[in-house]
C-alpha cells in the first residue's frame, strides 16, 4: 500500500516540477531588454494610472471573451486581422499583475489594442459598443460613466457622437468617471509593437 | 405521481440485533438489504490488440515530443521554427502599395470605419463611395497628417466626431499606401497616392499641431 | 418480500449508512441549492450574449462577473458538495470501518460553504480575480482551503483505518482524489495570488491547475463512482481488474500535464506546449481502458440499466466521459486546436465533461445513495424520468449546438476575408439554442430538487416496500 501512495504522490509531483518548478527557473524572472532603436527597456513599464486601470480590467472579467496574444504566423489568421505583427512572447507579460492571455475571442484578440485605437474610440465603445461596432454582443459599461450637468462650456472630457437614444438630455453631458479613464488607459498601453531578440517584428 | 401515503411499518421478526435503533430504522424491506453484494473485479486479461495499439500511440508520442520539443529551449515560440530553419533564409516580402495598405488599414482603420468601409451610420462617416476620399488626394493626406474633427456632411449624412492624427505614427510610404488602398477598394476607383505627393504636403503643412475642420478642408485645392 | 437475514456486511453497511446520514443531507441539501442558483446564473449569462442589454445597467450584473459566478458556483457548489456527499459516502462504504470523526464532515461542510458565498458575494461586488476556476476573491481562499484538507483528510483516514480485506478499484480513485485536490489548490493559491508568479508562469500554473479541476479531481471520483455502483447494481463483476489498474496508473501519470493544451499557439515555449500535447493525446490510454471496463461490465443489462434511476444516470454520463474525452484529446492536436481554440467549441466542451458526464454521474449517486441514508424510496418516478429526459436532451442539444457553432466560428476566424462582427452575428444562433438547452436543464434540475425535498420532508413517500423504478418490472432487486 505505501506503493500506491508513493504512486499517486510522485505522479502529481513530477507534473508540477516539470511544468512549474522547472519552467520557472528558467524563465520567471525575465528582464526587459534594451533595444537599440531608442535605448530604452522593453516592454516599457506601464504608467501608474495604467497600471490602475489593470484592476478595473480584472474586476469586469473582460478576459472572458478577450485573449491577449497573438498566434504565431501561420496559425490561425492574427497577422492577417491586424492584430498583431509579431508573436507574443512571454517577455512581453513581465508586469502584468495577472496574466491575462485569454483563452476566449467571442470579442477580438486585444494584445495590440493599444496601436489601433485612440482613447476617444474606446470611452465611445465601452459607453455603448454598439454605437462603434454594429452587431456587438459586448456588455456596455454605462456605470463607469456620469451624466453630469453641463458648466458654461463644454468639459472636454464630455463624450462626443452619441447613437440614436443614447443622448443625454438637453444642457447635460457624459463623462467618464476615473474608473473609466484609467481602464481607458490601460487599454492604450497595450502594445507588442516593439521587437524583442526571441520576437522580431513582420514587416 | 403517487398519492401521499404514510410508509407502513413493516414489524421486525428476526430478533438477532440487539441495537434499538438499528429495529427502528432498518427495516429489512428497505434499500439496505435488497442490494447485491459489494463490487469486485473480474479477471478478463487485456486485450493484446489494445496492448500493441498503446504501444504504438506510446511510441508515435515519443516521436512527436522528439520533433517538438526543440532541446526544451524556453526561448522557441512558434512550433514552426524547423521550417524556417530548413527553408535557411526567409524571403523578403515585396512591398506592394495596395497589400501593405491593406494591412495598415485592417489595423488601424476598422475600428470605426469598418472592413465594409461603410463607416457607422451616425457615429463614423463611411469611405465607400465618399466625395471627400475620392476627389483631389490633397485632402484625405490632410486629414491622415493632421486629423479631422467636427460636424462634416459625407454623402448627405451628418457626422459629428474626430479622427486621430497618423501624421507621427506613419510614414509617407505608409499614408501613400493606406490611401491608395481606401481609394481602391469597395468599388472606389480614384487613382493611387504618391509617396512625393505626402511628403510634400507634410513639409508644407510643417509643425502644424491644430486639427482640420470641415470648412478649412473645403478650400483645400 | 421475505425478510432477508442479515448479513455481518449488510449489517456494516447499514450502520455506515446510518453515521453518514446527516453529513450526507447536509451536503446534497447545499449542493441542490448551489444547483438551482447555478443554473439560474446561466440562464442570466446566456440571455446576456444575446441580448447584451439585459440586466446590463448594474455593475454588480456585468456579464464578465455572472459568469464567473455562474463557474463557480456550479462547480464549487453543485459538484464539490454532491462529490463530498457521495465520494466520501462510497470511501467509508468500500473501507468497511466504522464511522470516525464524523464532526470534520461537518466543520468542512460549513466551512466549505460558508467561503462560496462570501466568494459569489465577491464576485459580484468585483473582488474577483481574471483567473478562470478561481475567480473567487482571495479572502475566501484560506476557508475553502481549510475545507478541502479536511475532506481531503477524511477521505484518506478512512482508508487508512480500513477493514476491508481488498483494496477495490474506486477506492484507489477516491483516495488519489482526496489525496491530490487539497494540494493542488494550496499551491496555486500561493503561486498565483499570494507570492504571485511573474507574467505567463502564472498563466501556466492557472492551466495546470484548471484541468487538475477536471483531471485530478472531478474525473477520478465520478469514475470512482461509476466503478462503485455499476457492478453493485447490475450485481456482476467488473470486467477486468488489469484493465482497471492501466485505468487508473496512465491517468495518473497523464492527465496532468495536459492542462497545457489550453495555450496552444501562446507565448509560452513550444516543448510545454508539446508535452502538454502528449500528454492529453495519452489521455486516450486511461480513457478506453475504462470505456471497455465500464461498457463492456453495463453490455447484456440494458433493460436493468434503463429502468433503474442511477444507472440510467450514470451508464449516460459514462458514455459521454467516453466521448467528451476523446474529443478532448482531439482537441488539444494543433491542427484541430487551430480551429476550436478560443471558440464556443470550448465552451461546449467543458460543459459535455463538467454537465454530460460529471454532473450525470453525480445525479445517479444521489439516485442511489440518498434511499440507503433515509430508508425511504423516492417519492416519485415520474419526476426522475422528467428529470433524466430534460437533462440529457438538454446537454445534448447544448454540447451539438456549441460545437457547430464553434467549429464554424473557428474556421472563419482563420479567414482574415470575414470582419469580425460578421462572425459574432453568424454564432447568434447557436447562442440561442444553448439558452433553450439552459431552460431545459432548469426544468430537470427542478423536478430533482422537488423530488429530493419530498423525499427529505418523507410527504408523498411510497408506500410499496420495493425501489422506485422507472418501468413497472418485476422487481430484480436493488436500484
Amino acid at each position: 500500500m505505501p506503493l500506491l501512495f508513493l504512486g499517486i504522490f510522485f505522479c502529481l509531483a513530477f507534473s508540477w516540477t516539470g511544468l512549474i518548478l522547472y519552467p520557472h527557473m528558467h524563465m520567471g524572472n525575465l528582464k526587459p531588454v534594451a533595444l537599440e532603436v531608442d535605448g530604452m527597456l522593453y516592454p516599457l513599464r506601464p504608467s501608474g494610472l495604467a497600471a490602475q486601470g489593470e484592476q478595473v480590467y480584472i474586476q469586469m472579467n473582460c478576459t472572458t471573451c478577450h485573449s491577449q496574444q497573438v498566434r504565431p504566423k501561420g496559425f490561425g489568421a492574427d497577422f492577417e486581422r491586424g492584430w498583431g505583427d509579431r508573436q507574443s512572447v512571454p517577455r512581453d507579460y513581465i508586469y502584468n499583475k495577472q496574466n491575462m492571455i485569454g483563452t476566449n475571442r467571442t470579442g477580438p484578440d486585444l494584445a495590440n489594442i493599444g496601436d489601433r485605437v485612440n482613447a476617444e474610440w474606446h470611452h465611445k465603445h465601452l459607453y455603448n459598443p454598439r454605437s462603434t461596432s454594429k452587431g456587438s454582443i459586448m456588455p456596455s459599461f454605462k456605470f463607469l460613466y456620469k451624466l453630469q450637468k453641463q458648466g458654461k462650456a463644454p468639459s472636454h472630457e464630455a463624450l462626443k457622437g452619441f447613437a440614436p437614444g443614447d443622448e443625454p438630455p438637453e444642457g447635460y453631458e457624459v463623462v467618464p468617471s476615473h474608473r473609466a479613464k484609467i481602464l481607458v488607459e490601460y487599454l492604450l498601453s497595450l502594445k507588442q509593437n516593439y521587437e524583442l531578440p526571441e520576437g522580431k517584428l513582420s514587416k | 405521481m403517487t398519492p401521499p401515503q404514510k410508509p407502513k411499518k413493516q414489524p421486525f421478526e428476526t430478533a438477532q440485533f440487539d441495537d434499538e435503533a438499528l429495529h427502528g430504522r432498518h427495516d429489512p424491506a428497505l434499500p439496505v438489504y435488497q442490494e447485491k453484494g459489494e463490487p469486485f473485479e473480474g479477471n478478463s486479461e487485456m486485450p493484446f490488440a489494445l496492448f500493441v495499439a498503446v504501444v504504438f500511440l506510446a511510441f508515435g508520442m515519443g516521436v512527436y515530443l522528439t520533433r517538438y520539443s526543440f532541446d526544451f529551449d524556453f526561448f522557441i515560440y512558434d512550433h514552426n521554427k524547423h521550417l524556417i530553419l530548413d527553408a535557411g533564409s526567409i524571403k523578403e516580402e515585396v512591398w506592394d502599395p495596395l497589400v501593405q495598405g491593406e494591412k495598415i488599414f485592417k489595423k488601424n482603420c476598422t475600428q470605426c470605419h469598418q472592413t465594409t468601409g461603410l463607416g457607422v451610420p451616425g457615429s463614423y462617416p463611411p469611405l465607400a463611395g465618399s466625395s471627400w476620399l475620392l476627389g483631389i488626394d490633397a485632402i484625405p493626406v490632410r486629414v491622415l497628417l493632421k486629423g479631422l474633427e467636427g460636424p462634416i456632411e459625407v454623402e448627405k449624412a451628418q457626422f459629428n466626431g474626430a479622427m486621430p492624427t497618423f501624421g507621427t505614427k506613419f510614414s509617407d510610404k505608409q499614408i501613400a499606401a493606406v490611401l491608395s488602398y481606401v481609394r481602391q477598394a469597395w468599388g472606389n476607383a480614384a487613382p493611387a497616392v504618391q509617396e512625393g505627393t505626402v511628403t510634400q504636403i507634410r513639409q508644407a503643412l510643417g509643425d502644424r499641431s491644430r486639427v482640420f475642420s470641415a470648412t478649412e478642408l473645403m478650400s483645400v485645392k | 418480500m421475505n425478510n432477508p437475514t442479515m448479513t455481518l456486511s449488510q449489517m456494516t453497511l447499514s450502520q455506515i449508512d446510518r453515521s453518514l446520514k446527516g453529513s450526507g443531507i447536509f451536503f446534497v441539501s447545499w449542493a441542490c441549492i448551489w444547483l438551482l442558483v447555478g443554473t439560474l446564473f446561466a440562464l442570466i449569462t446566456s440571455i446576456k450574449l444575446q441580448y447584451p442589454p439585459f440586466l446590463s445597467g448594474y455593475e454588480w450584473f456585468t456579464f464578465g462577473r455572472v459568469r464567473a459566478a455562474h463557474l463557480n458556483v456550479v462547480a464549487y457548489g453543485w459538484v464539490n458538495n454532491a462529490l463530498f456527499a457521495v465520494g466520501l459516502w462510497v470511501m467509508a462504504r468500500l473501507c468497511k470501518s466504522p464511522v470516525r470523526h464524523k464532526g470534520m464532515l461537518y466543520v468542512a461542510g460549513s466551512f466549505w460553504n460558508l467561503g462560496l458565498l462570501l466568494g459569489v458575494g465577491g464576485i459580484f461586488m468585483g473582488h474577483n480575480s481574471a483567473v478562470e476556476w478561481l475567480e473567487m476573491p482571495t479572502y475566501v481562499s484560506p476557508l475553502l482551503a481549510v475545507a478541502y484538507v479536511l475532506i481531503g483528510a477524511w477521505g484518506v483516514l478512512a482508508f487508512w483505518h480500513r477493514e476491508s480485506d481488498h483494496v477495490y478499484v474506486s477506492q484507489w480513485y477516491l483516495l488519489a482524489a482526496f489525496f491530490w485536490f487539497p494540494w493542488l489548490y494550496t499551491i496555486v493559491q500561493m503561486l498565483i495570488f499570494f507570492t504571485p508568479m511573474q507574467g505567463v508562469m502564472q498563466s501556466i500554473t492557472h492551466w495546470w491547475f484548471a484541468h487538475n479541476v477536471l483531471g485530478l479531481w472531478m474525473t477520478p471520483i465520478c469514475v470512482a463512482i461509476v466503478y462503485y455502483i455499476l457492478p453493485k447494481v447490475l450485481g456482476k463483476p467488473i470486467h477486468s481488474y488489469y484493465l482497471s489498474v492501466v485505468g487508473f496508473w496512465s491517468l495518473a501519470l497523464f492527465y496532468n500535464w495536459a492542462g497545457m493544451h489550453h495555450l496552444i499557439g501562446g507565448p509560452i515555449p513550444v516543448w510545454m506546449i508539446s508535452a502538454g500535447i502528449v500528454g492529453s493525446i495519452m489521455m486516450f490510454v486511461p480513457v478506453i481502458v475504462t470505456a471497455i471496463n465500464h461498457h463492456i461490465t453495463a453490455m447484456g443489462s440494458l433493460r436493468d440499466i434503463w429502468n433503474s434511476p442511477s444507472l440510467r444516470f450514470i451508464v449516460f454520463g459514462a458514455m459521454n466521459y467516453t466521448l467528451s474525452s476523446a474529443f478532448g484529446s482531439l482537441m488539444a492536436l494543433r491542427s484541430f486546436n487551430k480551429i476550436t481554440h478560443f471558440t464556443h467549441f470550448t465552451v461546449g466542451h467543458a460543459h459535455h465533461g463538467a454537465y454530460g458526464f460529471v454532473t450525470m454521474v453525480l445525479f445517479g449517486g444521489i439516485y442511489f445513495m440518498l434511499p440507503r441514508l433515509l430508508n425511504r424510496e423516492w417519492p416519485s418516478a415520474g419526476l426522475i424520468r422528467m428529470h433524466f429526459w430534460c437533462c440529457s436532451s438538454g446537454i445534448i442539444l447544448m454540447v451539438v449546438a456549441l460545437s457547430i457553432g464553434g467549429w464554424f466560428q473557428g474556421l472563419k476566424m482563420n479567414n482574415p476575408n470575414i470582419p469580425f462582427l460578421d462572425i459574432v452575428r453568424f454564432t447568434l444562433p447557436y447562442l440561442h439554442a444553448r439558452t433553450l438547452a439552459g431552460l431545459l436543464l432548469l426544468c430537470g434540475h427542478v423536478a430533482f430538487v422537488v423530488n429530493v425535498v419530498w423525499m427529505l420532508r418523507g410527504s408523498y413517500v411510497r408506500s410499496e416496500t420495493g425501489p422506485t423504478l422507472l418501468s413497472p418490472v418485476p422487481n430484480s432487486g436493488g436500484l
